[in-house]
């Protein structure tokens, strides 16, 4: 373990003096991260209309009203609402990407709401269903149906109070059918007291939020400081994992070899000093992205646990790269490559929800896609208990990609 | 039997060999090897004569094709890591890291032979003391000049302090002075009881260092000896080198020469002309004539007693420069 740790040591020095490595790990995703922002011009929103499921089980006045809002011509650039039948599909099509988010309308949704007999401490439940891989546009759907809901409790209040103003005029006769005085003066009183006759169930936004609750907005910032990180990161990792070739090539690989260091040693070393090279980038990023910028990660555990297993499978995507060429110079057009078309396809320089379907599922596991969708889930409030999605993959993308590594090297460094 | 350092053999070989795929020639072809316990013995061969894959065997770098070897009594096949760590090894790179300091490249390096704490830090004293360079300690290697560089290239080497060293061309392109001062720690140290197994295209190096040399070509040794036992197999014989007004040597100059009597070996180079004859000072006139109705014009002579260089083109009829 001696020798590991002092290779890992000696690598993390060499990076440290080496000014223009240092320039492109730390500097060049910070400013790239603000020029792309400011190129967007605008740090919420969507460049394209969201897709958003709605499901009618209601098919009256009020769901009709909640439908007609979706199909504002004002918010045609903004959302493209799609009615499906049934909740089941409504979820399924949310669940393969879809669509960003699902209004469920509950049935008797209308009649409930403006029922004289509802009782006081019954609410009206009104369903939202989010694709947590697209937490920007969910959290605009959300706002939506919010707005929507406010207005339908503002007006049930006003006609609630209009209703006992003119029973106590004597323009209502009290003892008409489905008129109770005393049941429409106690919901009076209690929706002045502020209470929501609508209640939104937000299926995806679950209760382990941070502590101090506030309201999270997802931004472009927030979404290429990671994005950007992760680029970046992918690239100081295949140059890191190089590191190996570029030894052998100055000869000090060889010196290593008559050494009595045991190969696992010194690939061990190399690994890990990749690891945590990629672990130092990351905690800058996030560091300076947070303080300079004020982009907003996540809880901080989660946000370590999180970046420990992104760079552990794109330290390991380098490592492969570096064990299956023969040349320092291949590894570096070989990871040069890989990296853009990975960057292109993960959604490093576009978010990738309005990629069509064979490329979203063609770059579902790379590494770069999960770091960047877990740094987003991570940023929406999202704890770890909502992370396996993303981390079970990302482990087996590492683990994976170590043992490929560690054969390449074996035929490669003999 | 009794085992190599029973017999006083840090190094033994028994028919050595080493062919590269795709290859017809073997690099190293059936070495028999022998280095005693505290000699300095010196391979002598020009480049590509298979010195640096015997050294790369040696220190298990390469797997030998066919043969068998020990070092310090250790089979490099079956006890590589007791090899290892018999062995302090300075290779022909200088494999060193140039943006650390030389006190951080030997700290790294005495790490990897498992040295630690105060003896590691001990030791890099030391070292650096052997080849002189303890007030340059915390510079970077960067800033050092090649010389420098080769010497902390030892150090490293000697970390461990190890019996035996292998020195794979130590004074590749450096400077005179850093040369000298190479030459007198290698003699240092083999004063202090180490081992060396030298490689060199120099024969003056090997010359002046050497107990013993085995003069290899092709991957196989066509001597070995000491210095005296390998000039004896020249005989009393001269080295003459005719230096000519153009860089070509025309085959007729070459052709005429070998024609005299008491010319053993011609070897033309790049406007010299090397030859190995029996008498020099008698065999001139006639060489100077030959070049004279060839019209070529000689600028200098120089006639020199037996050495390696004579032994070399006495054995292959070439020089060690080709």
């Amino acid at each position: 373990m001696k020798k590991i740790l002092a290779i890992t040591w000696k690598d993390l020095l060499e990076l440290v003096r080496d000014t223009t490595a240092l320039l492109l790990m730390l500097a060049a995703p910070l400013a790239l991260t603000l020029a792309i922002t400011f190129a967007f011009g605008a740090e919420n929103g969507s460049p394209q209309a969201i897709p958003v499921i709605i499901v009618d089980l209601d098919d009256d006045e009020l769901s009709h009203a909640l439908i007609d809002v979706f199909k504002d011509e004002e918010l045609a650039d903004l959302l493209d609402p799609i009615l499906v039948g049934d909740e089941e599909t409504a979820r399924q099509r949310v669940d393969d990407d879809d669509a960003a988010a699902a209004v469920i309308i509950p049935a008797a949704f209308t009649t409930q709401t403006f029922s004289p007999f509802l009782d006081s401490a019954t609410r009206v439940p009104l369903t939202i269903y989010e694709n947590p891989a697209r937490s920007v546009s969910a959290g605009v759907v959300r706002s939506v149906v919010r707005q929507f809901t406010e207005r339908v409790n503002t007006a049930h209040l006003a006609a609630s109070v209009t209703i006992g103003q003119m029973l106590i005029s004597s323009y209502l006769d009290p003892s008409s059918p489905g008129i109770d005085p005393e049941a429409i003066g106690q919901r009076s009183a209690e929706y002045a007291a502020h209470t929501d006759l609508i209640t939104l169930l937000n299926e995806t936004y679950q209760p382990n939020q941070p502590a101090d609750e506030e309201e999270i907005e997802f931004t472009w910032m927030q979404y290429y400081a990671a994005s950007m990180a992760i680029l970046f990161l992918m690239f100081s990792m295949s140059s890191a994992a190089n590191s190996i070739l570029r030894e052998r090539d100055a000869g000090t690989y060889g010196r290593l070899k008559v050494s009595p260091a045991y190969r696992r040693e010194i690939l061990g070393g190399k690994m890990l000093s990749t690891f945590m090279r990629g672990l130092l980038q990351m905690s800058v990023l996030i560091v300076s992205t947070r303080l300079l910028l004020d982009v907003h990660w996540g809880s901080t555990v989660d946000v370590i646990l999180h970046t420990g297993l992104t760079v552990a499978s794109l330290a390991a995507l380098g490592l492969v790269i570096a064990a299956i060429v023969k040349t320092s110079e291949q590894a570096s057009i070989a990871g040069t490559a890989i990296v853009l078309v990975l960057g292109v396809i993960s959604g490093n320089y576009f978010p990738r929800t309005n990629f069509p379907d064979w490329l979203k599922a063609a770059s579902a596991f790379s590494p770069s896609t999960l770091g960047i969708e877990g740094y987003q889930r991570l940023a929406s409030g999202y704890r770890y208990i909502n992370l396996p999605a993303i981390w079970v993959p990302l482990l087996t993308t590492a683990i994976l990609l170590i043992v490929m590594a560690l054969l390449g090297f074996r035929r490669n460094l003999k | 039997m009794p085992s190599s350092t029973d017999r006083g053999f840090m190094v033994e070989t028994h028919k050595l060999v080493k062919r590269y795929p795709n290859t017809e020639e073997a690099a190293v072809n059936g070495i028999d090897l022998n280095i005693r316990r505290g000699e300095i013995f010196s391979l002598l061969g020009p480049n590509g004569a298979g010195k640096t894959t015997i050294i790369s065997m040696l220190c298990g770098l390469l797997k030998p094709t066919s043969g068998e070897a020990f070092v310090n009594g250790y089979s490099i096949d079956q006890e590589l890591l007791d090899v290892k760590r018999s062995l302090g090894f300075v290779p022909q790179d200088i494999a060193l890291y140039p943006t650390l300091t030389a006190h951080e490249n030997l700290r790294f390096w005495g790490q990897m032979y498992g040295l630690g704490g105060g003896h590691l830090k001990e030791r890099i004293y030391a070292v650096l003391e052997i080849v002189g360079l303890q007030d340059r300690a915390n510079d970077r290697i960067e800033s050092y000049s090649g010389g420098m560089k080769r010497r902390i290239n030892i150090a490293v080497g000697l970390l461990h302090e190890p019996g035996l060293i292998f020195m794979d061309e130590p004074t590749v392109g450096i400077d005179p002075q850093s040369r000298r001062s190479i030459l007198d720690t290698v003699m240092k140290l083999n004063q202090q009881g180490m081992t060396v197994l030298y490689t060199t295209h120099y024969m003056e190096e090997a010359q002046e260092i050497s107990d013993r040399i085995g003069i290899i070509d092709h991957g196989a040794f066509i001597a070995i000896g000491t210095l005296a036992e390998l000039t004896q197999l020249v005989g009393e014989h001269d080295i003459i080198t005719l230096a000519l007004s153009s860089h070509h040597s025309p085959p007729a100059l070459q052709q005429a020469l070998e024609r005299i009597d008491g010319v053993l070996a011609v070897n033309p180079e790049n406007g010299f002309i090397r030859l190995l004859a029996e008498d020099g000072n008698a065999s001139l006139p006639a060489m100077v004539a030959a070049a004279n109705h060839l019209g070529i014009k000689i600028t200098d002579v120089a006639i020199k007693e037996p050495n390696l260089e004579a032994v070399f083109l006495h054995l292959t009829g070439r020089s060690l420069r080709d």
